[in-house]
């Protein structure tokens, strides 16, 4: 019985270990639409000439740069992330939580309830990621995009990252972001640096 | 609305007596909960109300202490008491004390933060007490992208109501600021901004101050 409760620590541990990366720190800066690879442009096209509110931003996450642009597209907030070479990263879109369905919010909200005193979600996306084919080849960035515009999303990886402010068991309140699976597993969790706000308090 | 209410007390301006206060604002947070923010600020009026003779000097220095206690979800309540000397150069100077307590938080409209602070003041004087009720909420917007980073430019726009009772009478202020700053490399910043005061509102001998204030922020 000891060993087996040992055995379930050490695995708990391993597995917490293994989500738990580094705190998520990125330094991003606008940019204008000419400072965007071509190679983005082009893919965009279809979405730039129905979209509003267009932000373009050029992001380094300590090892990486990226571009982003964030949009307002059929009435929905997305950002659509490529890397420095214009390669498609994924496509995220703002969504409302409690429009998930039952199990996956049970699931969610239940790894929450476990990992922490209190909670509160603060922002949800989901995360389109380009399918992988039977050889381990990402899809091409167009017909990424194009199933993507025609919402033909099943063969689409799908994550749901939210952005939650909790009180950890210690007494700790920070921030920090999720990522799940598809099946409302976690992926990854990670510290999301605050904004200073001693200029707006004091 | 209630901006642009501010600008139209601004429109209907007599003289207003202009000043400015610089200053520091240091931050030393002891762990995840606990925070004590001292700043240290001095004052210069270069004009009375409705005069337009320049006679410039000091009429404040002050150092305020607060203690912060963070609670969950970016709720603070603090502690504070400032020290004030009042005409500190002058014959006739005199002394504040100040006792406040104070909540703020945060919300989010689509994104964009909003920072809201309830104060309640006692101000202490050799032969007066007034008792201040304060509500300011404030918006920031990095410049350079939707978080900021060092090296980069933000803005900032506030509103601040306040009451105050003496003796028995009332007295309702309004301060409109507008405001930008920059974070450095090493997360201190300099922060710039012009406060329009609207005071005693409530009676016709109403007062203007235009405040430019120029605060360095930094952590211990």
């Amino acid at each position: 019985m000891k060993i087996t409760l040992v055995a379930i620590f050490i695995f708990c541990s391993f597995c917490q270990a293994f989500t738990q990366v580094k705190p998520k720190i990125e330094h991003e800066k606008s940019v204008k639409k000419s400072d965007f690879p071509e190679k983005c442009i082009d893919l965009l096209k279809p979405i730039l000439k129905e979209s509003k509110s267009d932000k373009y931003y050029k992001e380094f996450d300590g090892e990486s740069y990226f571009y982003e642009l964030k949009t307002t597209y059929n009435s929905k907030q997305f950002s659509i992330k490529f890397t420095e070479s214009g390669h498609l990263v994924d496509v995220e879109c703002m969504y409302d939580f409690e429009q998930l369905t039952e199990s996956l919010k049970e699931e969610m909200s239940k790894l929450l309830k476990e990992q922490y005193k209190k909670h509160k979600i603060e922002r949800f996306q989901l995360q389109y990621n380009p399918e992988i084919d039977d050889d381990g080849e990402e899809e091409d960035d167009k017909d990424f995009l194009e199933d993507f515009l025609e919402m033909d999303l099943d063969d689409l990886i799908l994550h749901y990252e939210m952005e939650v402010e909790v009180l950890t068991y210690d007494g700790e309140s920070k921030l920090m972001e999720l990522l799940f699976d598809d099946q409302g597993s976690l992926i990854q969790q990670r510290e999301v640096q605050r904004r200073d706000e001693d200029f707006i308090l004091y | 609305m209630i901006i642009l209410l501010g600008f139209g007390f601004f429109v209907k301006a007599q003289t207003p007596s202009v000043r400015w206060e610089g200053g520091f604002s240091a931050n030393h947070k002891f762990n995840n909960k606990w925070s004590l923010n001292t700043q240290l600020l001095a004052r210069e009026t270069f004009n009375d109300y409705g005069s337009e003779a320049i006679k410039p000097f000091t009429d404040r220095m002050e150092i305020k202490p607060f203690l912060t206690y963070a609670l969950f979800n970016q709720r603070k309540v603090s502690l504070g008491y400032m020290f004030r000397s009042i005409d500190p150069f002058e014959d006739y100077r005199g002394v504040e004390h100040r006792i406040t307590q104070q909540f703020a938080f945060l919300s989010s409209i689509r994104n964009y933060r909003i920072a809201h602070r309830i104060k309640i003041e006692e101000r202490i004087f050799k032969e007066d007490f007034i008792l201040r009720l304060r509500y300011r909420f404030s918006y920031d917007q990095p410049l350079q992208g939707e978080t900021l980073d060092p090296g980069e430019w933000y803005a900032l726009l506030s509103n601040e109501f306040i009451l105050s009772f003496s003796n028995g009478e009332e007295d309702w202020q309004n301060r409109l600021a507008f405001g930008f700053g920059k974070i450095f490399k090493s997360k201190e910043k300099l922060q710039f901004s012009l406060t329009h005061r609207y005071s005693d509102l409530l009676t016709t001998t109403t007062n203007q101050i235009l405040q430019f204030k120029s605060v360095y922020y930094f952590s211990l």
